[in-house]
């Protein structure tokens, strides 16, 4: 690893020592509902709940933000991420980004923007929405046998569209790569570009929800640091193609993403689930969930709670952490990877390493 | 004061690795906003709107009292209801209001003298004069349409 790296790995380091001190919300997720207009074979929510929970009212989620968020930060440096399932499930989402609005919160959502006409896109930018990222999971016979809905690719590519052709709006893709999609990156590239995409963000699929019954969803580690080097080409060639934010990556930090390896759950980023439970990124296992909205103060929660994703040394104790080198810049990988009894799903270094 | 340490000390951190070339973040869901205040914005376009136009009859000349009514392709109400004065003409500004991509002007005459008539005008921005760093300001759409009436 080169000197220029290696310094800028420690700086970030004691960044984030003391942004674990400062823990500043910026980010807000709120799973809005567990409904969605698509079965995907990688879904991560199914391993949760199950669909036929209801969707918790838009009125609990604002009384928190009434109540114990807004006496604290400044809206406007907060986002709220509508997630789900799909958040155009609910026919109250425009309602709700209008009351997000008017309290001064930017607002964003995910979508596979089967449901986003364009009298809906343009009833939620009325709204105030702001953010939005679509995801699009390859050419059309991969998305739509991964998004399992004969129609995905058209909603998806009509909703970049949408979003390609309006100002003032920040928006990027993303893209779930697995074994299927791996060899056609560049054709993936093409079409992404011809549509209007500037930013595209590419993600593995983790071996969690129904992803982990299917191995054919998971790279192999060969295929994963083509994945990487795929991103350094891209990138060397002036396109803005990212790899997510998970994992640390070694000698790939700084070449596949604008920033430094980082996992900001519990530090910058909450999350409130469908049933009120508070938690950081909305992947992140039972076990890891700090209190509920109908029983704790959020506020409460989010400062003197999450103490295991702001002292992660508990991480160390086990393995494949105990005797890592790269510990200390990796801080055992990301919240969303860990499971029930604290081990580990995946780690990114080991797979570009092999060590 | 512990705060402002922590702070200041990051944004040190920050301008030192920006120097190396690298930069900070934390895990951005959509794009996410670092302690240092960013090119992210919060809000939602807008720009100032201005509709004007002269109704007259077959011999050029200006008619009184003709209902202008104004709305967006995608909305059912009317934002404009009113009549033309004595020059026959019509007038409406809108300031921070959502941009318009086009607007449908319906005319009418209340006295049943006059045919009706009805337009849709694609409304063009002018940016000229508006802050390179006010990315949200859509600037002024200028509508100017004329009517020339038949007798029934």
């Amino acid at each position: 690893m080169n000197i220029r790296l290696r310094i800028a790995l420690w700086l970030e380091r004691l960044r984030r020592n003391n942004l674990k001190q400062l823990h500043p919300l910026r980010q807000l997720f709120w799973e809005s509902t567990l409904r969605c207009n698509v079965h995907c074979l990688h879904c991560g929510s199914d391993c949760v709940a199950s669909v036929t929970t209801p969707d918790m009212p838009a009125a609990d989620f604002l009384k928190v933000l009434d109540t114990e968020v807004t006496p604290h930060v400044n809206p406007h440096e907060v986002l709220i991420i509508i997630s789900g399932g799909e958040p155009l499930m609910r026919k109250d989402l425009a309602d709700v980004g209008r009351a997000l609005y008017q309290r001064g919160y930017p607002w964003g959502m995910v979508t596979n923007g089967l449901a986003l006409t364009e009298q809906k896109f343009r009833e939620l930018r009325q709204a105030g929405l702001r953010s939005i990222t679509v995801s699009c999971d390859g050419l059309e016979a991969d998305h739509v046998w991964l998004r399992q809905h004969p129609l995905a690719y058209e909603g998806a590519t009509r909703a970049i569209r949408l979003c390609a052709a309006e100002k003032n709006l920040a928006w990027d893709v993303v893209t779930c790569v697995n074994q299927r999609t791996i060899d056609h990156l560049p054709a993936i590239r093409e079409m992404l570009w011809a549509l209007g995409v500037h930013d595209w963000r590419v993600f593995g699929i983790d071996p969690m929800g129904r992803a982990a019954e299917n191995p054919e969803l998971i790279l192999t580690d060969e295929q994963f640091r083509r994945l990487m080097d795929f991103i350094v080409a891209e990138r060397e060639a002036g396109r803005h193609v990212s790899y997510s934010c998970e994992g640390y990556l070694g000698e790939y930090e700084g070449r596949v993403r604008d920033h430094l390896y980082l996992c900001s759950a519990g530090i910058s980023v909450a999350s409130i689930l469908i049933d009120g439970s508070i938690s950081a990124c909305t992947s992140i296992r039972g076990k890891y969930y700090q209190g509920n909205i109908y029983r704790d103060s959020f506020w409460e929660v989010w400062e003197h709670g999450f103490k295991p994703y702001r002292d992660r040394s508990w991480m160390r104790q086990l393995e494949p952490c105990k005797d890592c080198k790269a510990f200390s810049f990796c801080e055992g990988n990301g919240m969303h990877l860990r499971r029930e009894d604290g081990s580990l799903m995946l780690c990114h270094l080991h797979r570009l390493t092999g060590v | 004061m512990k705060k402002s340490l922590l702070t200041g000390t990051n944004a040190v951190i920050t301008f030192l690795m920006a120097l190396l070339g690298f930069g900070t973040s934390g895990c951005i869901g959509l794009y996410g906003i670092p302690e240092i205040p960013g090119p992210e914005e919060y809000g939602t376009p807008y720009a100032t709107f201005e509709a004007s136009g002269k109704v007259t009859d077959e011999a050029a000349q200006p008619v009184e009292n003709i209902r202008v009514k104004m709305k967006t392709k995608r909305e059912n109400e009317y934002f404009l209801d009113q009549y033309t004065n004595e020059d026959g003409e019509y007038y409406v500004s809108l300031e921070n209001n959502w941009p318009i991509d086009s607007v449908d002007i319906i005319v009418t005459d209340t006295a049943d003298v006059y045919e009706g008539d009805s337009v849709r005008v694609k409304v063009d921005y002018d940016r000229s004069g508006v802050s390179k760093d006010d990315n949200w300001n859509n600037g002024k759409g200028i509508v100017r349409h004329d009517f020339q009436l038949k007798k029934k």
